[in-house]
């Protein structure tokens, strides 16, 4: 009985500890909270408008069909992906830097996953038939459709971007040795699932034949490179913040070691970019039109080509940044590449990818797509709600890591009462 | 029909390919995947004054279809499985639409298979139309 009460008061008080980490912070932190829930909330505004009168209020049509919301999906999925460049590092060859800030980069994947789903939530014409997708209560077409594998692979990896660092949070909340046993078989699973979601989410366009520029077989290694630059650019833009305005201590040696890996990735991103517009150009066939739409304009249609050329050479420059070990050692130029990798894998993997599969249409129609305000600001609203989630998430798992959050205030506190 | 993630559209017996609007979720995912623009989607609310109302519906056919979900040509499902022709074969003035069964040798679309010049689109992605365009040699 006494048992039970000690629980059930410890955890009374993390989860008013937790409410207290969460509401207290610099003027910085109100400012930044206030600032992602004024932008969630006019999100919130307009797709409550969409919602109202249907996918109408997008400027989506029948010739492109998706636009900015799958765009970002797509990208969202690959960031998501890449927290898999700092699982392996930390508990596979138990690089010491990284295996520091590996739960906070599991935290900024289930994040991303989060964006990620809410982006296909707000595309939906239906989201209140939602459910039909789900097994038993709705009609799931697996293994069929690739839309429910993809439902399938980023739940699982959101279940289990969340399960891992909130157990080794409570274990070091309890100042407990983790039990590996219990938890390396999912942090193990976790590697696999990185690159599956990605590799999901590249064959859900890769396998329709009716859309020649995504029915590449080079794609699914395409979506992997890319996310393994833009993700941990994210990262290590992220890490730099929290260095700033937390007590948590991360060595530059661990950014540096991510940003080698993006060097490595982005040199295989442009390869195989480059493999694919050979392809294209050299056999020139009629398939070659999105391309041309893409990076040229087609009959005088070229709202993208300007977008890619930009990311083009973003992505160029900041292969070169972090390739030469003096410009990747030094964080300015580090940083600069950072922004540098994700707008240009923005473009490359979000609108680049998206709007060309829909242009020219399958009848040869060319319909140019642009967001509207509505699309753009949901879009801000669900990049803003993540951001928020992932703050709160630091805001209670930084202290616990860095050992200022744990059950040892409450047990002096017990101490001190039964002496009273 | 295999990419929609909740069975919401498929193939009949009698080889209509129908929607069931009161099932698509609106993910889009079948206009993405159709070689052929066969499919479109409602982007807002459909309004048809009551008065023009077709009162002689068809759950997988002309009934007033959904906001937000996608529908293709049903083949006038509602006129074709009572033995009639299809509306636009009906109202063509030069007789250009045919319709009928594929598989009874002797109809009237048999004939013109085997005996028009034909042809189907997009035949090397294997989804073996059965919408043919004849023409005279």
């Amino acid at each position: 009985m006494e048992k039970l009460q000690d629980t059930l008061k410890e955890t009374w008080h993390f989860y008013r500890k937790t409410l207290t980490l969460v509401a207290r912070g610099s003027t910085a932190y109100y400012a930044w909270c206030l600032l992602l829930l004024a932008f969630i909330a006019i999100g919130l505004f307009y797709y409550l408008r969409q919602h109202d009168v249907g996918l109408f209020a997008t400027n989506m049509n029948d010739q492109v069909s998706w636009g900015l919301y799958i765009a970002n999906f797509t990208y969202l999925v690959g960031a998501a992906a890449a927290a898999v460049l700092l699982v392996i590092p930390a508990y596979i060859y138990h690089f010491k830097p990284i295996k520091e800030i590996v739960i906070l980069g599991e935290l900024f994947a289930a994040s991303s996953v989060i964006m990620a789903i809410l982006f296909v939530m707000v595309d939906l014409g239906r989201l209140d038939r939602f459910w039909h997708m789900l097994p038993v209560i709705g009609k799931m077409n697996f293994p069929q459709s690739l839309l429910a594998w993809d439902v399938l692979a980023l739940n699982g990896y959101l279940i289990l971007n969340l399960l891992i660092p909130i157990y080794l949070l409570v274990r070091f909340y309890y100042h407990k040795e983790p039990n590996w046993k219990f938890i390396l078989p999912f942090i193990l699973a976790s590697i696999p699932w990185a690159v599956a979601i990605h590799t999901v989410t590249a064959f859900l366009y890769n396998g329709l034949p009716a859309r020649p520029f995504w029915n590449a077989s080079i794609l699914a290694p395409r979506f992997l490179a890319s996310a393994f630059c833009s993700g941990p650019a994210i990262i290590i833009i992220i890490f730099q913040i929290i260095r700033k305005v937390s007590a948590i201590k991360l060595e530059d040696d661990a950014l540096f070691k991510i940003a080698e890996l993006i060097a490595y990735a982005m040199f295989l991103n442009l390869f195989l970019l480059g493999s694919e517009i050979y392809k294209e150009y050299y056999s020139h066939t009629v398939h070659i039109a999105a391309f041309k739409y893409l990076f040229e304009g087609l009959h005088g249609h070229n709202f993208l080509v300007p977008w890619i050329w930009a990311a083009m050479a973003m992505n160029v420059m900041a292969f070169f940044i972090f390739l030469v070990p003096h410009t990747r050692k030094r964080l300015t130029t580090l940083n600069l590449g950072c922004l540098l990798v994700i707008m240009g894998v923005w473009i490359e993997k979000g609108p680049g990818f998206v709007i060309p599969g829909f242009v020219p249409d399958p009848l040869g129609e060319i319909y140019e797509y642009l967001p509207n305000l509505l699309e753009l600001m949901v879009s801000f609203g669900i990049w803003a709600l993540g951001l928020l989630i992932f703050t709160l998430l630091m805001k209670v798992a930084i202290p616990i890591v860095t050992g200022e959050f744990t059950h040892t205030e409450y047990e002096r506190e017990i101490i001190g009462l039964k002496r009273y | 029909m295999k990419v929609c993630p909740v069975h919401a559209t498929w193939k009949e017996p009698d080889g209509i390919v129908v929607v069931d609007y009161n099932w698509c979720i609106g993910c889009r995912y079948c206009i993405a995947a159709c070689p052929y623009k066969g499919r479109l989607f409602n982007w807002g609310e459909p309004n048809i004054p009551p008065e023009e109302l077709n009162t002689s519906v068809h759950y997988l056919g002309n009934r007033p279809r959904m906001k937000c979900a996608v529908e293709k040509c049903t083949f006038c499902i509602q006129r074709v499985r009572s033995g009639r022709y299809p509306a636009c074969v009906e109202a063509c003035p030069t007789g250009a639409r045919k319709f009928g069964n594929l598989l009874d040798p002797k109809s009237e679309i048999r004939y013109i298979i085997e005996n028009k010049r034909v042809f189907r689109l997009k035949e090397d992605l294997n989804t073996e139309p059965k919408f043919y365009y004849f023409f005279e040699a």
